[in-house]
């Protein structure tokens, strides 16, 4: 009888142990829906951006940049954004593009929290000046994560019947930090490319996820290609403990519960 | 073998684990406390925080150089009687380490103090009840859930209250627990009775629930027939020796309890999962299994008193003039750390219990890591500091322009976006940065100036904090608030809202004199900046039982703020010899601010007064001998003059006085009461020493 008393103080102390071995934060955020328009006439490219906080916080020191090409431009800012408020800003710029077919357009919304914590958020389209050109490079940005540094790998598939050399960029918010200015990659017909860049935390904040950019482009005799591929890139605590990896410290505690509970149940020889 | 196999290991080998785990336990506390942000040089902000600092370092710098631990600060709330109303232990032990080390880190350090404290005065508690081994150390590891629980920043003694400023009751709550172990076992041994003492002492100095909590404790002890009088004359000894001990500070803090502003609220609790958030589950279910478990186990029902205590206290405390949320971290304290109580009833058949520790330290290291999101940041955004921010030269420029331009008080809009600089009560920190008084601060209810200043920003404000639930508030009204902001001697108003920053604009007496980024600072144009002045009309005494209430009422009405209302306590009412001008002998009364007179004063030379107002003291020169000065400074009952009779409090929350001669001194002194504290404190300080030695030369020997 004593025995199964015994039995079941273990059992009960083991069940406790088991059920020892998952948080929810509720902040105030703010979330831009961005949209980005563009309209080519003549030679000229307008954009419009339209932001919307969609959030439960105002944003700050809100402006739009936008790259067309080589061209960088920031445009006007708002001090302050309020929930449900809309930024609205136009732009018209001047193309001088060798060749037609389809090219890049990128903005960036800059923006801060209340406590000027700064913050950019990302999108990328395609404008098509004078000819459509449908790129035959369809590209897959592998999100990411990481704490400090990781790599960002591209795969590239060209589904057309001839050889590409494309040359690839990555778009990414200032949090971050991109190694590689460009890639060059040549995808064979019918055939996949990979590469990575290689991205180091600025100042990302941990939990956040941040949008970037693929941009790959090449030109034949008489087009400009363009295919944007979209990742994210997840900044995550080190997940660390002691200076061991959380899975080091579960193989350990593992270890632990059962060399305890073995010790428990285990007869040894009075010799 | 087996008998090998269950042996005891040495009590030299238990401890080796004890201090072993309890060395790991602070690496993990120093993990999310990096020393990159503790070490540096920095002052600290975040939440009420950053508005601590100023106390200590006005602690150092103006009190203790003049002998004392309490005084009175100018800088906020028109002047407030520091440390009266609040717990000088943390700022005290701050100033001791400010003198080996720099005062930014010594402030750091001790804002972490209890933090750090809580799992050892968890595991010394569990020493002191004679848990055995792996017990002890199991509580120390059971405190960490509590104190990585997210679930509430407000409620004091986790991570994130400690982080929001509350870091004296951390301190307290942490003792508190030691002395639920030392109290047991000096009463279950009838010794310690010094130590106790002085641990109430302690526990007084560091938070008031703290020492109530402890008077619970204490009354556990006499829920005995068989050893009551033992155990009464145990607890006499060492409550009163505790009370004799803090006798300097809780004599006056109870002698001027009606010079405070109360703040009793009962705090809404939305869900149970506040009170008993995830990351404590796995605690309670060992808690409850420890409660089965050792149910007759005495040490089962200390726990489980106290426990039950803390629950009716959260019910009785808004009835009896407390704030009930405050018992609530201790119950979850209770109900964690006896969870480690578990393993009891299997200690005498469990081998190698020494894993248990290691298997405990990796398991609670792990939830709590699981169930950790924004601590580690709030912990960075703390102690980078004010100086750490990118917001930083800009908040300096406003501090230095303001240092340079401009005396009298500073107010400013009440804003959640001064956060930028680290906290939304950057501001009050005004007199720290920029040597300038301003209306606002920490210690809401140490003044009685607070429901004004509190209206005035209400006023000023698009948005308003409006923080005592008993008085009213306004909408953003400046040109309201112009008459009000003169009272209170402001010259310059700093703004930060469109809205505010458009109704400043469009307010005549508001001049624009500075820009800096999203700031503006107005000057008010009719207010010369002076803290003495000449009342234009004479005051009534006003007849009232409740001047605080009808005081703020006159307050809100602009159009009876000419006739300023003086209150003297019922018993010295008969005696108001200088409620008349000149030979006059006017003496107006009035008990119905509907009906007030108003009478000017007629001044027989152009008023010309000098004044200079120092940390503790008013001086200044009138020409206007025997006609009532109003000084813009909150009234206390410590105040003493010299060069009139007496002090009146006149209102919103000032002084008046009747000069008798050309030059009057005012100035922050003791009375009776500190008195009183202190010869009790000077005999508990000789019965203390002496028994001390007593102990020492006999007692040990015995």
């Amino acid at each position: 009888m004593s025995k199964m008393n015994s039995m079941i103080k273990k059992l009960a102390c083991l069940l406790i142990l088991t059920l020892w071995l998952g948080s929810a934060a509720f902040a105030s955020y703010i979330s831009l829906n961005t949209t980005l328009s563009s309209k080519v006439e003549n030679n000229n490219l307008k954009v419009t951006v339209s932001v919307v906080n969609k959030g439960d916080e105002s944003a700050f020191n809100v402006q739009a940049e936008i790259k067309v090409g080589k061209k960088d431009v920031l445009l006007s800012k708002t001090s302050e954004l309020p929930v449900n408020g809309i930024y609205k800003v136009e732009e018209a710029f001047r193309l001088s593009l060798a060749k037609p077919g389809t090219y890049p357009l990128t903005l960036i919304m800059h923006y801060t929290d209340a406590n000027q914590y700064p913050f950019s958020a990302l999108t990328g389209q395609t404008f098509t000046y004078r000819q459509e050109a449908v790129s035959p490079i369809f590209g897959q940005l592998k999100s990411t994560s990481f704490s400090k540094e990781g790599q960002l790998k591209l795969v590239l598939k060209n589904s057309g019947d001839a050889g590409i050399k494309t040359n690839t960029y990555l778009v990414a918010p200032g949090e971050l930090t991109v190694a590689e200015k460009s890639l060059s990659l040549a995808v064979a017909s019918k055939s996949e490319q990979s590469g990575s860049f290689a991205v180091k935390n600025f100042s990302a904040l941990s939990g956040s996820t941040y949008q970037v950019f693929a941009i790959s482009e090449f030109e034949d005799q008489s087009l400009h290609y363009t295919s944007i591929s979209p990742g994210t890139v997840k900044i995550v605590e080190r997940q660390e403990i002691f200076g061991l990896s959380y899975a080091t410290l579960f193989f350990i505690l593992a270890m632990l519960i059962i060399i305890f509970i073995g010790a428990q149940f285990f007869k040894w020889n009075k010799s | 073998m087996e008998q090998e196999l269950n042996r005891k290991p040495s009590f030299a080998g238990f401890l080796g684990i004890d201090l072993l785990i309890l060395f790991l336990i602070f690496i993990f506390l120093v993990s999310f406390f990096e020393p990159k942000y503790m070490l540096s040089k920095t002052i600290t902000t975040g939440g009420d925080t950053g508005s601590h600092y100023y106390t200590a370092v006005y602690l150092k710098d103006v009190l203790i150089p003049h002998g004392k631990i309490m005084g009175w600060l100018q800088g906020n709330y028109a002047g407030f009687p520091l440390f009266y109303h609040y717990f000088p232990l943390p700022f005290l032990i701050m100033v001791l380490l400010s003198y080996i080390i720099p005062m930014q880190i010594a402030f750091k350090i001790v804002s972490v103090l209890g933090v750090f404290l809580l799992p050892l005065c968890v595991y010394l508690a569990f020493r002191l009840l004679e848990y055995e081994f792996p017990i002890p150390i199991l509580g120390a590891l059971f405190a960490l859930p509590f104190l990585f629980m997210e679930a509430n920043s407000m409620w004091g003694a986790n991570i994130p209250s400690t982080l929001a400023g509350e870091f004296s009751y951390g301190i307290g709550i942490s003792l508190l627990f030691l002395f639920f172990g030392t109290l047991y076992s000096g009463i279950i041994n009838q010794n310690k009775i010094l130590l106790n003492a002085f641990l109430v002492f302690l526990l007084g100095l560091s938070h008031g629930y703290a020492i109530i909590f402890s008077g619970v404790i204490g009354s556990y002890f006499l829920l005995t027939r068989k050893h009551f009088w033992e155990n009464f004359k145990y607890l006499f000894y060492v409550y009163s020796l505790g009370f004799l001990l803090l006798g300097f500070w809780i004599i006056p803090f109870f002698g001027t309890l009606p010079w405070v502003t109360e703040y009793v609220t009962a705090w809404y609790i939305k869900s149970i999962f506040e009170v008993l958030p995830r990351i404590l589950w796995p605690f309670l279910i060992l808690s409850a299994g420890a409660l089965f478990l050792n149910l007759f186990d005495r040490r089962s029902w200390y726990f489980a008193y106290n426990a039950a205590l803390c629950i009716i206290l959260y019910y009785v405390s808004p009835r009896i003039g407390m704030l009930d949320i405050r018992f609530i971290p201790i119950l979850q304290i209770f109900a964690v750390i006896f969870g480690a109580t578990f393993p009891l009833v299997f200690l005498k058949e469990m081998k190698y219990r020494e894993i248990l520790p290691g298997i405990a330290l990796l398991a609670v290291a792990l939830w709590v890591a699981f169930n950790v999101s924004f601590i580690k940041s709030w912990i960075v955004w703390n102690y980078s500091g004010f100086d750490g921010k990118n917001t930083w030269p800009l908040y300096r420029e406003i501090n230095d322009y303001l240092s340079q331009n401009g005396k009298g008080r500073v107010v400013y809009e009440h804003s959640p976006l001064h956060n930028a600089f680290g906290t939304e009560r950057a501001f009050e920190s005004l007199p720290l940065f920029a040597k300038r008084y301003t209306l606002e601060g920490l210690y809401m209810q140490s003044s009685i100036s607070s429901p004004f200043i509190f209206y005035i920003q209400s006023e000023i404000s698009k948005v308003c904090s409006g923080p005592f639930p008993q008085y009213k508030y306004s909408g953003l009204n400046t040109p309201n608030a112009i008459p009000h902001l003169k009272l209170f001697n402001v010259t310059q108003y700093i703004v930060r809202s469109p809205e505010a920053k458009k109704m400043a604009a469009a307010t005549p007496e508001l001049k624009l004199e500075k820009r800096f980024g999203e700031y503006e600072i107005y000057r008010l144009t009719t207010n010369d900046g002076r803290y003495v002045v000449p009342l234009n009309h004479q005051p009534v005494l006003f007849k009232t039982t409740n001047w605080k209430r009808d005081f703020f009422e006159w307050f809100r009405r602009n159009d009876l703020l000419d006739v300023n209302l003086v209150y003297v306590p019922d018993l010295y009412a008969s005696y108001s010899p200088h409620l008349s001008v000149g030979n006059n002998n006017v003496k107006l009364t009035a008990n119905d601010l509907s009906n007030l007179p108003k009478i000017p004063i007629a001044f027989k030379n152009k008023p010309e007064i000098e004044e200079h107002i120092g940390d503790e003291g008013i001086e200044f020169t009138s020409n206007l001998i025997g006609y009532p000065h109003l000084i813009k400074i909150s009234y206390h009952p410590n105040w003493q003059v010299e060069g009139a009779d007496r002090i009146y409090l006149v209102s919103p929350s000032f002084m008046l006085v009747y000069p008798k001669q050309n030059h009057v001194r005012l100035y922050f002194g003791k009375n009776g009461l500190n008195y009183v504290g202190e010869g009790m404190t000077l005999i508990g300080l000789s019965i203390f020493l002496i028994s001390g030695i007593i102990y020492l030369a006999y007692g040990r020997r015995s």
